[in-house]
C-alpha cells in the first residue's frame, strides 16, 4: 500500500475528527493484522501439540514403565530407569564424546571459512555458501549409504573416528550457516579499526571478532551439538558393535524387541540433556541471543 | 614532552587508486606539515574517503608515494604504517571498556603495563573522561564516545592522524562543541592530522589548510581564508562560498583587474584573480561575496558614489530580506546582473524594507576561469 493510499483512505475513515487513531487505520489492514494474529495462534498450537506433546507423553511414560500405560496416572516409578542397560550407557557416552568432538571441529573449521567468506569478498560466495547447504538438501540416509562407500576401504567404518567425522561434516554446514550469519553482523570497521591500531588482521580476529561472536557461538555450539547427538539415518550404516551412537542403538533395540521401558528412559534422558543444554546457554549467554541467533539461521 | 612526539612531515605524491574501470582518485599530491589540520573537502564521490582509507593502507593496490619524514611507507600494511584513523561510527570496541580501548593500540605495539597505564590516564584526562575509564563504551553518551574514538587512534603516537566526517553522527546542537573540543585537543597535541569532510564550514573553522576535491582530483589547496576570499576555480567558488557568480570577459588597463559582465553597462573591478585566468579578452567568472555589495535608499546612490567611488552603481530591488542577528542578507533583483545576494551589517539597512527599489553598488568581485 503505497503512502498516498494509506493517507486518502484514512481521510475517508476518520478525517472528520481530526486525529488518526488505530481505530481509523483502512478495513483491509485492520483484516491483515488479525489474519497474522489468527495464523500466529494456529502455529502455535501445533507445535504445542505436534511437538512438545509428544515429548510430554515420551517423559511420562518413562516414569510408568511403557507407553500404553500413559493414560494411566498411577503407577508412578524409576524403574524404567533402573532397567537401564549398561551397553545403551555406553551408546550415550559414545554418542555425547563423538557430538561434542564434532561440534569442536565443526566450529573450528566454520569460523575461519565464514571470516574468508563474509570478509574475502570472494566471487565464489554464493556458490560456496549454496554448496554447504548441500548436506540438507540431500537425504540424510543417502549421505549414510555414500560414507558406507567411502569409510570401508578408509577403515573408518565401525569407529569412534568415523562417526566423529561423519557428524563433522553433517554438522559443518549448520555451523557455518550459523558463523556465517553471526561473522556478517561484525562490522569490518571494527576490525580494520583494530589493524591500524597496529594488529595483524589474524591478531583482530582473535583481539576484536572473536569475543564479539562468542555468545552466538555458544548459541552455535549448542545447536551442533543437540543435533549431533540425535543424528541417526547418517550414522545407521557406518555404525557397528564397536561404534555405536544412542539413536542407532535404540532403533536396533526398538526394532528387534518392541518399544521397552528401557528405550523410553532413555528416549527421555536424551530430552534431559537437550533440555539441559538450552537452559545452560540461555542463562549463560541470555535468552535474547538464542531468538536472535534462530532468526540468523533462518535468514 | 607533554602529549607525545612532534609529528613528521607528510608527503603524498602522485595517489592514484581506481576501483575497475573507475578511476576514483587522481593523482593527488599534497604534503602535512607537522602538526598541521589539513581538511579534505569536498562534494560526496569526489573521493576523499578513499584518499583517507588508501593513505591508512586499508584499500590496497594504488599508485603514488606516501611518505613520513622522507621515509617511504606506502608498501607498509595498514598496521605497520603508525597511522591513527577515526570511523565515521567511532568503532569503538563494545566488549572492551574505555580504558581497554583506549590502550589497544598500545597492547599491540608491546608497551610495558606501567607506561601504558600512564598514556591511558593522560589520554582520559585529555578527552575529558577521568573516572570513566572502567565504562564500556555503550553507556557514554555520542559526543564522550567521539573523543574516546580521538583519544584511541592518538594514543599510540601515531606519525599521522586521520578523521573520516568526524561530526557526522552528532545532533547539530552538540557538533559544535565537539567541534571545538576536537580542535582543541589537535592543536594542545599539535597532532598532524587529515580531516575528511564535506561541511565546508567544518573545514573553514577546524583546518589550517584545506584540500578541495572534485571527481577525484585536487581542485585547489589553500588556506581556509585564501579559499574562501580567492577560490581558483568556478567550483572551488560554488562550493565554499555563498557567493554571487556572474559570467563576463575578462579586462585589463594598466595593472587594474576587470570584468565586462554583459548586461551591464560599466566593467566591475577585480581586485584579485585566480593564477589560471587567460589574457585579457578571455571568459571569466566573477565571484563577489555578498559582504561586497552595498545598498541604500534609492535616492541615495551619490552617497554610494561618494564613500565607495570605484563601486559600480546599479539599481535594484528587494526581493528577500532576512535578519540574522548581527547582519542582515538581502537578495536583491539588480537590473543587468539577476538575484545577487547581500550582506550588510543590521544597521546599515535599517528602515529597507522587502520590494523597496534601491541603489545597489558592487565594490569588488575576484576572477576565476570558466568552467565547462
Amino acid at each position: 500500500m503505497t503512502g498516498g493510499e494509506f493517507q486518502e483512505s484514512g481521510k475517508a475513515f476518520g478525517g472528520s475528527r481530526g486525529t488518526r487513531t488505530r481505530a481509523n487505520l483502512p478495513g483491509r489492514f485492520r483484516t491483515g493484522i488479525r489474519i497474522g494474529r489468527i495464523a500466529l495462534t494456529a502455529y502455535v498450537l501445533l507445535m504445542l501439540a505436534l511437538l512438545a506433546l509428544p515429548i510430554v507423553l515420551v517423559v511420562v511414560a518413562s516414569f510408568q514403565g511403557g507407553m500404553e500405560v500413559a493414560s494411566r496416572p498411577d503407577g508412578w516409578s524409576l524403574s524404567a530407569y533402573e532397567a537401564i542397560p549398561t551397553n545403551y550407557w555406553d551408546a550415550l557416552w559414545f554418542t555425547i564424546r563423538s557430538a561434542f568432538w564434532a561440534t569442536i571441529c565443526a566450529l573450528v573449521l566454520a569460523v575461519p571459512a565464514a571470516w574468508g567468506l563474509v570478509r574475502g569478498n570472494l566471487r565464489e560466495r554464493r556458490f560456496v555458501s549454496a554448496l554447504v547447504l548441500l548436506p540438507d538438501a540431500v537425504p540424510s540416509i543417502t549421505l549414510g549409504i555414500a560414507l558406507l562407500a567411502l569409510f570401508v576401504p578408509l577403515g573408518l567404518s565401525n569407529s569412534f573416528a568415523g562417526i566423529t567425522v561423519a557428524l563433522t561434516v553433517i554438522s559443518l554446514a549448520m555451523a557455518l550457516r550459523f558463523t556465517e550469519a553471526l561473522m556478517g553482523g561484525v562490522p569490518e570497521e571494527l576490525e580494520q579499526a583494530a589493524v591500524t591500531m597496529g594488529a595483524s588482521r589474524v591478531t583482530a580476529l582473535t583481539t576484536v571478532v572473536l569475543p564479539l561472536l562468542a555468545p552466538g557461538l555458544a548459541i552455535a555450539a549448542l545447536f551442533v551439538f543437540v543435533h549431533n547427538l540425535v543424528t541417526f539415518e547418517l550414522l545407521l550404516f557406518i555404525a557397528g558393535p564397536r561404534a555405536t551412537p544412542i539413536s542407532v542403538q535404540l532403533f536396533s533395540d526398538i526394532v528387534d524387541r518392541g518399544v521397552l521401558p528401557q528405550a523410553i528412559a532413555m528416549s527421555a534422558i536424551l530430552v534431559y540433556v537437550g533440555i539441559a543444554f538450552h537452559t545452560l546457554v540461555a542463562m549463560t549467554v541470555g535468552a535474547r541471543y538464542l531468538a536472535g541467533s534462530a532468526m540468523a539461521r533462518k535468514g | 614532552m607533554l602529549y607525545g612526539k612532534l609529528g613528521q612531515r607528510v608527503q603524498v605524491r602522485h595517489l592514484s587508486k581506481s576501483f575497475g574501470k573507475i578511476s576514483a582518485l587522481r593523482d593527488l599530491t599534497f604534503d602535512v606539515e607537522p602538526g598541521e589540520l589539513v581538511a579534505f573537502l569536498g562534494p560526496s564521490g569526489c573521493g576523499k574517503t578513499t584518499a583517507l582509507k588508501t593513505i591508512a593502507g586499508l584499500l590496497p593496490g594504488h599508485g603514488g608515494e606516501i611518505s613520513f619524514g622522507g621515509e617511504r611507507i606506502d608498501h607498509l600494511p595498514p598496521n605497520k604504517r603508525n597511522i591513527g584513523l577515526v570511523f565515521q561510527n567511532y568503532s569503538l570496541f563494545p566488549h572492551m571498556t574505555v580504558s581497554e580501548n583506549i590502550g589497544y593500540g598500545l597492547r599491540m605495539r608491546r608497551w610495558p603495563l606501567e607506561r601504558r597505564a600512564a598514556r591511558i590516564r593522560e589520554m582520559l584526562a585529555l578527552a575529558r573522561l577521568e573516572g570513566l575509564g572502567d565504562r564500556k563504551p555503550g553507556q557514554l553518551s555520542g559526543g564522550q564516545q567521539q573523543r574516546v574514538a580521538l583519544v584511541r587512534a592518538m594514543a599510540f603516537m601515531p606519525d599521522l592522524l586521520l578523521l573520516d566526517e568526524p561530526l557526522s553522527n552528532l545532533d547539530a546542537g552538540l557538533r559544535e562543541d565537539v567541534r571545538a573540543d576536537m580542535r582543541n585537543i589537535q592543536r594542545r597535541t599539535r597532532q598532524t592530522t587529515i580531516l575528511v569532510t564535506h561541511d565546508q564550514e567544518e573545514a573553514l573553522v577546524m583546518s589550517d589548510r584545506i584540500v578541495l576535491m572534485n571527481q577525484g582530483r585536487v581542485e585547489q589547496i589553500d588556506s581556509p581564508e585564501q579559499l574562501y576570499s580567492m577560490p581558483a576555480t568556478e567550483f572551488a567558488a560554488r562550493f565554499i562560498g555563498r557567493g554571487n557568480i556572474l559570467y563576463g570577459t575578462y579586462l585589463r588597463d594598466g595593472d587594474v583587474d576587470a570584468v565586462r559582465i554583459e548586461g551591464l553597462d560599466a566593467p566591475l573591478s577585480a581586485s584579485t584573480k585566480a593564477p589560471a585566468v587567460g589574457p585579457a579578452g578571455s571568459p571569466v567568472a566573477a565571484c563577489i561575496q555578498p559582504e561586497q555589495i552595498v545598498v541604500s535608499a534609492r535616492n541615495d546612490a551619490e552617497t554610494l558614489k561618494s564613500r565607495w567611488p570605484r563601486a559600480f552603481i546599479a539599481t535594484g530591488k528587494i526581493v528577500d530580506i532576512a535578519f540574522h542577528g548581527g547582519s542582515s542578507v538581502l537578495h536583491l533583483d539588480v537590473e543587468g546582473a539577476g538575484v545577487l545576494k547581500c550582506r550588510r551589517p543590521a544597521t546599515e539597512v535599517q528602515g529597507l524594507r522587502f520590494g523597496d527599489r534601491v541603489a545597489v553598488g558592487i565594490l569588488d568581485c575576484h576572477l576565476m576561469p570558466q568552467s565547462e
